[in-house]
């Protein structure tokens, strides 16, 4: 098996709220390999976007990490002085956002936004960046010299994504974190946009971490899924495992419940209820209440399993899961 | 059949925001489009951002008057309609939204929220009839306990329950149609079925027409498969006809890319995908369309008529496809654009 490059353990966020504590991410562990697409998949609140922003340490008051560790390459980030942490950011691990459009600042030219960002992290010469960042996003198909000389509210959502994604290659990265790179965003760039990470990823061998509420787009790219429901990581496994050989009621019915243009209609079903008040969870599985074993008598729920391997790196917190139908 | 809601050859122009130097420019978002609907059948519309979806929505709910064209509704013109008859079309022709928090007011309570429609429309004579029939009309859509949530603000409910709550008030004054502008794209990946069951349900037992307006080829498959859809591109309807005829066989090269790029819950599948039929992923500038076919920028078979000629919406096999090229358009197929067995 590959280097791991990236090992997250147990890791808690709480947020300090008015009426009580949210844990936003419960105890989750994972590891990431080298030069894998790690896929994170789960519905809004889930805690998938809390749990990528503990790999920066960017979590924010009022919540912080309030338990774990996260180590790169061996070293504990959470440890790491403000200088190191800023070597650590966007030169080993850079983030591309939600909504990432609408991170550029509307006054300055793409270029200046460019030469900015590196300025902040490297000493290199303009003129050096410039060219690095012409050929970057030539890589996901802009033309340079147009974009370099516009401001973002000239480019499309589109364009402005690509522009973003190859900012995020500027100091060469080892990681990626791609949170939901492509929402909001039409079906035919949605589906360029996933092409020229492919490449990217092909080419440069960087490892990605991609986070969606869209199961279809994950499976597509990535190497593996971890599945996310109410702030617990409830199942890790190839994509195979996950798609073809789930061991977790919520995957399957998450992939079930996903409507597509080539099965049969009428086999698609959604799950029951609703996703749980993350501040009145209820007890034992937090899925139980929702699960088609329970529902069906084979479980109880009333015991929140933890994330163990079933079979060769293949992990489930669902301790009924041979009940499931095949 | 008798058609429910015709438009006739309808466009509209909007002015765009004009700087003090810049010259003003006129927006054509929709462009002569003719469409009609039937009673209580389900017609999807749909295109990408940009392309006029929810301005038609609009425009059918009587809330943008078109620039030229008519809307008729049982044969008569919106906007030309008696004090009466204009009532009736109000009441007859009722909207769900997207944003199912935008679209109720946060100081309300649900309850004072919902029965304002029925005693304007004397559906129900007092408050306690009102309450009555929302509470029938709850169980109706699946929100029960009704007590639960009609005394609630619409921020103490969750996404999917206020989304069913909009389809209630809808619902609530015996609509004929009603236009529902992506209304579960907000909503959790898990309760977007069961939403578009109960829609499907709701024109099943009370004849209800529905126009579904979405971006999401899959959702309106799922809603409209034994309904019609049109697809837009540009302010323009390119491709309309039954939904499982024009899905199995698009016709359309702007259809046929879109199918193509519409992601797949099964990965062995999609990974053999082939490149998009596209020459270029960007859409080009609405305010300034290309001159021709709209899509001939984007078109792989594009020739030189279709940069001079407009197309028009043709019939071909009991369905109407926008292009010059068609019959050399090559047969598109699931198989080999994603490589399966459909």
């Amino acid at each position: 098996m590959a280097e791991k490059i990236l090992q997250l353990k147990d890791i808690s966020v709480e947020f300090n709220l008015r009426n009580g504590v949210l844990k936003a991410v419960d105890t989750a562990s994972i590891d990431v390999y080298k030069g894998e697409i790690l896929g994170i998949v789960g519905e809004s609140g889930s805690g998938k976007s809390t749990l990528a922003s503990t790999i920066l340490n960017i979590v924010s008051p009022p919540g912080r990490i309030s338990s774990g560790k996260i180590l790169y390459k061996g070293k504990d980030i959470l440890k790491m002085s403000a200088e190191e942490l800023r070597h650590y950011r966007w030169q080993n691990v850079s983030m591309v956002f939600q909504a990432a459009q609408n991170s550029m600042n509307p006054v300055l030219k793409i270029k200046e936004q460019i030469l900015e960002t590196v300025a902040a992290h490297q000493d290199i010469p303009e003129k050096e960046v410039i060219d690095k960042a012409r050929r970057l996003l030539e890589y996901v198909r802009l033309d340079a010299g147009q974009v370099l000389d516009s401001y973002p509210h000239q480019l499309s959502g589109g364009m402005k994504q690509r522009t973003i994604i190859a900012m995020s290659l500027l100091l060469d990265p080892d990681i990626i974190i791609l949170d939901e790179p492509t929402t909001a965003l039409d079906v035919i760039t949605q589906a360029y946009i996933m092409d020229i990470l492919k490449n990217i990823h092909e080419e440069l061998g960087i490892t990605m971490i991609f986070l969606s509420h869209d199961v279809s787009i994950v499976g597509k790219v990535a190497d593996r899924i971890a599945v996310m429901y109410a702030s617990n990581i409830v199942e890790i496994g190839t994509v195979d495992d996950i798609f073809y050989n789930s061991r977790h009621p919520y995957t399957r019915g998450l992939i079930n419940a996903a409507p597509s243009l080539i099965d049969d209609v009428t086999k698609r079903r959604a799950i029951p209820g609703a996703p749980p008040n993350m501040m009145a969870l209820p007890a034992g599985c937090r899925f139980s209440p929702r699960c088609s074993l329970c529902l069906e008598g084979h479980c109880r729920g009333s015991e929140q399993g933890k994330l163990t391997e079933v079979e060769q790196g293949h992990f489930t917190t669902c301790t009924k899961f041979e009940r499931m139908e095949a | 059949m008798n058609e429910l809601l015709e438009l006739k050859n309808v466009s509209i122009e909007f002015e765009s925001n004009s700087g003090f130097f810049r010259k003003k420019r006129n927006v054509k978002a929709v462009s002569n489009v003719n469409l009609e609907v039937k009673a209580g059948e389900i017609l999807a519309v749909v295109g990408e951002s940009g392309c006029g979806k929810t301005t038609i929505g609009k425009m059918i709910t009587g809330i943008y008057k078109p620039t030229s064209g008519q809307v008729l509704f049982d044969g008569k013109d919106i906007w030309n309609l008696s004090k009466r008859e204009y009532y009736e079309y109000r009441k007859s022709v009722q909207m769900v939204h997207q944003d199912s928090y935008a679209a109720l007011n946060p100081a309300r309570t649900i309850f004072q929220s919902l029965s304002a429609p029925l005693l304007h429309h004397k559906l129900a004579k007092n408050v306690e009839e009102a309450r009555r029939k929302l509470e029938e009309l709850f169980m109706l859509v699946g929100l029960t306990p009704s007590e639960q949530f009609l005394d609630k603000y619409p921020h103490q409910l969750s996404g999917g329950q206020r989304q069913r709550i909009l389809l209630a008030r809808a619902i609530s004054v015996r609509p004929r149609l009603i236009v529902a502008d992506e209304p579960v794209s907000m909503v959790d990946v898990s309760l977007r079925i069961s939403l578009l069951d109960l829609m499907a349900d709701m024109n099943k037992k009370f004849n209800i027409a529905f126009i579904y307006i979405t971006h999401d080829l899959a959702t309106a498959r799922y809603i409209a498969s034994n309904g019609r859809i049109a697809v837009m591109y540009l302010g323009k309807i390119v491709e309309v006809g039954n939904l499982e005829q024009i899905l199995s066989r698009p016709r359309h090269p702007y259809l046929q890319a879109l199918l193509s790029a519409v992601p797949i819950p099964n990965p062995r599948v999609a990974r053999n995908a082939k490149p998009l039929p596209l020459k270029s992923p960007d859409m080009p500038d609405p305010a300034n369309p290309p001159a021709g076919c709209r899509f001939n920028p984007r078109c792989p078979y594009a020739e030189e008529r279709c940069t001079q000629k407009e197309p028009v919406l043709n019939e071909l096999d009991g369905e109407m496809v926008a292009c010059h090229m068609i019959e050399r358009i090559p047969d598109w197929k699931w198989e080999t654009a994603i490589g399966i067995q459909k």
